[in-house]
């Protein structure tokens, strides 16, 4: 199965080969990744040469799309004026205006600053359906754009999640302005929400940790430790769920186990520190197999951290 | 802090950059790191600042830095390559690896030599 690493290679490897490029921006677009100097690149590219473009059929407005996209994001007016032209000379009629169209009319605006104009945009979309979930996401997008404080981007959040309980990208969202706000309780409710949809994805519970360590971390000694032990059972079942090259969980869990013992009890036996010194243990076998592929100074660094 | 022995360099200091383009507040976390990472390092640790707005100018490097002054933070000189100089090595292909990205792929070196040398030669 190919990578984007290795798609970019080969592509970089034969800039005139525009079939190399396709490829490229075809897993980019499929994968949903977001790689605004490449995509820019490569789309400009293909989307100049007549027959390269002639050659994608139908694809090419997906193209067009998406390095349109890009050229917002690196603020290529130019790119960006060729791509919108092309693209409205194409869907744009007056007759059915395209929800597709619209959206990227409000991006073009976003990205101007002008709130005003995306704003009337999505009101427009979601006149025509008020659960236009893309719509209602951009004009979130919108309040964060206008610098609104994070209680105002959570409350949004909030009512969008209140139509769409399902949407996984939102809870994140919504969990990360939580956690950037130092809300701990809030954060780890989004999260356990998140692990309920995928109780499989070792992310969701190596963020838990992190969340209960933090939480923990600014609490005393004594009320620290139960937040600690919370962390150190995330960090264990992320560990559980991905053990090859978990250099996160293993971290997490190297320094919880750590935190348990020498901030939370110091020299005093509890019937728990069998258990905390096997899970330290365990991370720092994991930590260094993980750093076998570092460079030295690294694995130095991290072997430091393990003595 | 764990670097030290092995090659006697240091972390001397922690950057942050707000999300928003305008918001030229003090990240809200920056200070208590810094402040942990002179205590682990027991030396002072320096925090910079990265001002979005400034980074626009093609001849400002839109960095800031501050030495702690008691209660709070007092400003430091800084010398620096403008900003002109980071997108000539980002369009050469030069990414700098932060510990972040580290952590995604531990084969990715934070002490960021690569970067060094584009420098040395540019």
């Amino acid at each position: 199965m190919t990578s984007y690493a290795e798609l970019k290679t080969a592509a970089d490897a034969a800039p005139r080969d525009f079939s190399k490029a396709t490829a490229l921006l075809k897993f980019v677009r499929g994968h949903q990744l977001r790689k605004p100097a490449v995509v820019a690149r490569y789309g400009a590219a293909i989307l100049n040469d007549r027959r390269a473009a002639s050659r994608l059929g139908d694809e090419v407005w997906s193209v067009y799309e998406q390095t349109l996209l890009a050229a917002l994001d690196v603020d290529d007016g130019e790119l960006r004026d060729a791509c919108e032209a092309a693209i409205l000379e194409r869907f744009d009629s007056a007759s059915t205006p395209s929800q597709r169209v619209e959206r990227l009319k409000g991006l073009v605006a976003e990205a101007a600053g002008d709130w005003d104009a995306a704003m009337a945009r999505y009101a427009g979309l979601l006149e025509g359906n008020a659960a236009n979930a893309a719509a209602l996401k951009r004009e979130i997008c919108v309040l964060k754009g206008r610098g609104a404080k994070p209680d105002k981007v959570a409350e949004a959040l909030n009512g969008y999640l209140a139509k769409f309980q399902s949407d996984s990208g939102a809870w994140q969202a919504l969990a990360e302005v939580h956690a950037g706000a130092l809300r701990f309780p809030d954060a780890v409710f989004c999260y356990e929400e998140l692990a309920l949809f995928d109780p499989l994805a070792q992310h969701y519970q190596r963020r838990l940790g992190e969340l209960y360590y933090s939480w923990g971390a600014g609490l005393g000694a004594a009320k620290a430790e139960p937040k600690y032990r919370r962390a150190r059972k995330y960090f264990a079942r992320s560990l559980e769920l991905h053990k090859k090259d978990n250099a996160r969980a293993a971290t997490g869990l190297l320094l919880t186990c750590s935190a348990i013992k020498l901030q939370c009890r110091g020299a005093k036996p509890d019937g728990d520190d069998e258990l905390n010194a096997a899970l330290g243990q365990l991370a720092a076998s994991h930590l260094t197999a993980a750093y076998e592929r570092a460079a030295p100074p690294c694995r130095a660094a991290a072997a430091a951290l393990v003595a | 802090a764990h670097d030290a022995p092995a090659s006697g360099r240091r972390i001397v200091g922690y950057y942050a950059a707000n999300e928003h383009i305008d918001d030229a507040s003090a990240a809200r976390t920056a200070g208590p790191v810094a402040d942990a990472l002179a205590k682990g390092g027991g030396a002072p640790a320096v925090l910079v600042q990265i001002s979005n707005r400034r980074l626009a100018d093609a001849g400002d490097h839109g960095l800031s830095a501050f030495a702690r002054a008691g209660d709070s933070w007092g400003p430091l000189d800084v010398a620096c390559a403008p900003s002109s100089k980071f997108l000539a090595a980002l369009d050469a292909g030069i990414e700098i690896v932060d510990f972040d990205a580290h952590l995604d792929d531990v084969a990715k070196d934070w002490r960021n030599p690569h970067v060094g040398d584009w420098l040395e030669a540019n």
